[in-house]
């Protein structure tokens, strides 16, 4: 497998020939999800990881968080390996499902992943408000978790995975379960993280969240990394372009399709853009007050 | 500068916590405590007893005791050797994510896990300790166990003597005690002459004797020279000494509630080995099997009571000197650094969670 580097600065994460996998049963057989995979991302790049159910994204994310150990190969994050506390101390980790402890209370959970993060008490509980502020749980914050719904756990995990300002984040799934003001936390974080030249790693299903996010994808293939490199070179299409306009009435847009076949080329869709939901979640509540 | 010591604290306090409440879990502790009162509102005291007279009130209260802690610790140690077991499916489920991403030492995160759900049981002990003095009813002053010599089986027909001198740290005060059964076969009554002296000094005890009972005789007061204790077949049938209990050497002693407080310590002890274990097996099996395994060794162990530093292992005998209303010996020294050995051990155990 070959390895490209983004961005001439030194790595924020470098993995070499990885293979790793899960030991099951009483005589702990081994089980390769991961088979040699070679990658290297920039510190300040969003990495997104794609690729069918199994494929091994969310075993590379474990592995890069320290949490899984590589059989073979060589993991560095930040130049160290992530088994390393000193390496964890770093970076922080958005688990695919949300294994929180339920009967806490939200507050009470950052306290404890503050507090193993090392994270000073005096400076956690400002920073858990904050947090749980931003993701909108600020109201339930002593709610026991498993009273929250998925979408609120999400949210929580967001809270948790941003609470050290970590230089490297890694996201699995972070959207599964959020609703539309939720993703626009995501984004806001996500920008503040990138802004301050974080590191972002995350797997995703949804084309939304790799276009809106990523400046690079990872395809795996059946645990091998089949092709990775910038997220426009990757996805594109010569010839194909997508527009969004405004402010044009149908004769505009019957106007242009003609314009664009007497080019030689073909309007593959096109459908009125309605409003997101967020610009829906965000309406007015009386008629009149609409603008 | 912040202290490394208090730093660490800071670090795995809040893990110790999150365990300490988890042990404490309400579905299953008050269901627990509420069946203890139920239960210490019967009457434990066997008919037979009763209606021979010989149920003193402090005996009454021991047997009580004896029940209630009897059935307590038996679903408890049940439930530890699940509890302990789950921690590890509880990591592979998902949990162990959360921690391991993070800067701990993953030895101090299970050192914190264990010690945080010891704590728990600990806990919980001390509550059922006070649901089961509350329900019967603390207890007056009784004697403690101070100290244990063994004996030989041995026959004695009528008119003969054996001495067995004291070894060891001399008794001063209380008493000494012999189990003696009048030998089946022949006579089934005879009479005997327990004695103890120490110098000019002698205390004796006589009774008839039918079957296999206790004999205690007063320790003579304190004064120079050893201490011999004289069993003399005074009657017509056979006597025999009863080597599988050994010569008991009781004092005066606080009132009768310390020996929930003995059991409580000896469980706590023995629960937080079991915990440990379950853990490390559930580091490499199923919760079910994990649990039934760590449940198996500490059956092991309870076979064994003379090897008293092994966990659990003296603890059906000290319930059954609580059910006589009496008080037993310390614990062990070695009984927490051999728990905490076995904690430590575990992990070793537990291998690879992932």
């Amino acid at each position: 497998m070959t390895s490209t580097r983004h961005t001439t600065a030194a790595p924020a994460l470098e993995l070499t020939g990885l293979a790793c996998g899960y030991r099951v049963g009483l005589l702990q057989r081994k089980r390769e999800v991961l088979h040699g995979v070679t990658l290297s991302v920039a510190r300040g790049s969003c990495l997104g990881l794609v690729g069918p159910n199994g494929s091994g994204k969310s075993t590379l994310l474990r592995t890069l968080a320290g949490v899984q150990r590589a059989e073979r190969g060589r993991v560095l994050v930040l130049g160290e390996d992530p088994r390393q506390a000193r390496a964890r101390a770093r970076l922080s980790y958005l688990p695919e499902d949300s294994p929180f402890p339920a009967e806490l209370s939200a507050v009470a959970a950052l306290d404890l992943l503050g507090a193993l993060s090392g994270v000073p008490r005096v400076e956690l509980r400002q920073r858990a408000q904050r947090l749980l502020k931003r993701v909108g749980l600020s109201e339930q914050q002593r709610a026991p978790l498993r009273t929250f719904s998925r979408g609120m756990l999400r949210r929580f995990g967001l809270a948790q995975a941003f609470l050290s300002d970590p230089e490297v984040v890694l996201l699995d799934e972070p959207t599964a379960g959020l609703d539309a003001p939720g993703f626009s936390v995501l984004e806001d974080l996500l920008g503040e993280a990138r802004a301050r030249g974080a590191c972002v790693v995350l797997a995703s299903h949804l084309p939304s969240d790799l276009l809106q996010h990523c400046d690079h994808l990872a395809l795996l293939l059946g645990g091998n990394l089949r092709d990775h490199g910038p997220t426009e070179q990757l996805l594109a299409v010569d010839g194909r372009v997508q527009l969004e306009l405004e402010g044009l009435e149908a004769a505009h847009l019957e106007e242009i399709r003609a314009w664009v076949q007497a080019a030689g080329g073909k309007v593959r869709s096109s459908s009125p853009a309605g409003r997101s939901l967020l610009e829906l979640y965000r309406l007015p509540e009386t008629p009149d007050e609409q603008p | 500068m912040s202290n490394p010591r208090d730093a660490s604290r800071e670090r795995y306090g809040e893990l110790f916590s999150l365990w300490v409440r988890r042990s404490l879990d309400p579905a299953w502790t008050l269901p627990l405590l509420g069946l203890l009162a139920v239960l210490s509102l019967a009457d434990w005291t066997p008919t037979a007893l009763r209606a021979s007279g010989m149920a003193t009130p402090s005996l009454r209260r021991g047997l009580e005791r004896e029940a209630l802690w009897s059935v307590a610790l038996l679903l408890l140690t049940v439930w530890t050797a699940w509890h302990g077991a789950r921690i590890m499916w509880r990591w592979r489920e998902g949990e162990w994510s959360w921690i391991a991403s993070r800067p701990a030492t993953a030895f101090r995160v299970w050192i914190a896990t264990w010690a945080g759900a010891s704590a728990g049981l600990g806990l919980l002990l001390v509550a059922m300790a006070v649901v089961v003095e509350v329900g019967t009813g603390l207890g007056a002053p009784t004697v403690r166990l101070a100290d244990s010599q063994p004996v030989d089986d041995t026959r004695l027909e009528p008119g003969q003597s054996l001495d067995i001198p004291w070894i060891g740290k001399p008794p001063m005060t209380g008493s000494l005690r012999v189990f003696l059964r009048s030998s089946p076969g022949g006579d089934p009554t005879t009479d005997v002459l327990v004695e103890a002296q120490r110098g000019e000094l002698v205390r004796q005890a006589k009774l008839r004797l039918d079957g296999r009972r206790p004999v205690e005789v007063e320790v003579p007061p304190d004064t120079p020279g050893p201490l011999v204790v004289t069993i003399t077949n005074t009657g017509g049938g056979a006597l025999a000494l009863d080597g599988g209990q050994p010569l008991d050497w009781w004092k005066p002693a606080g009132s009768e509630w310390r020996g929930s407080c003995s059991v409580v310590w000896r469980a706590l002890i023995g629960l937080s080995a079991l915990l440990g274990l379950a853990m490390g097996f559930g580091g490499r099996m199923g919760a079910v099997s994990a649990a039934g395994l760590a449940a198996a060794c500490l059956l092991v162990a309870t076979t064994d009571p003379v090897v008293s530093w092994i966990p659990f292992a003296d603890l059906p005998g000290v319930l059954t000197i609580l059910g006589e209303g009496r008080l037993p010996m310390g614990a062990h020294l070695l009984l927490p650094l051999v728990s905490v050995a076995v904690a430590v051990g575990s992990w070793w155990t537990a291998g690879k969670v992932q």
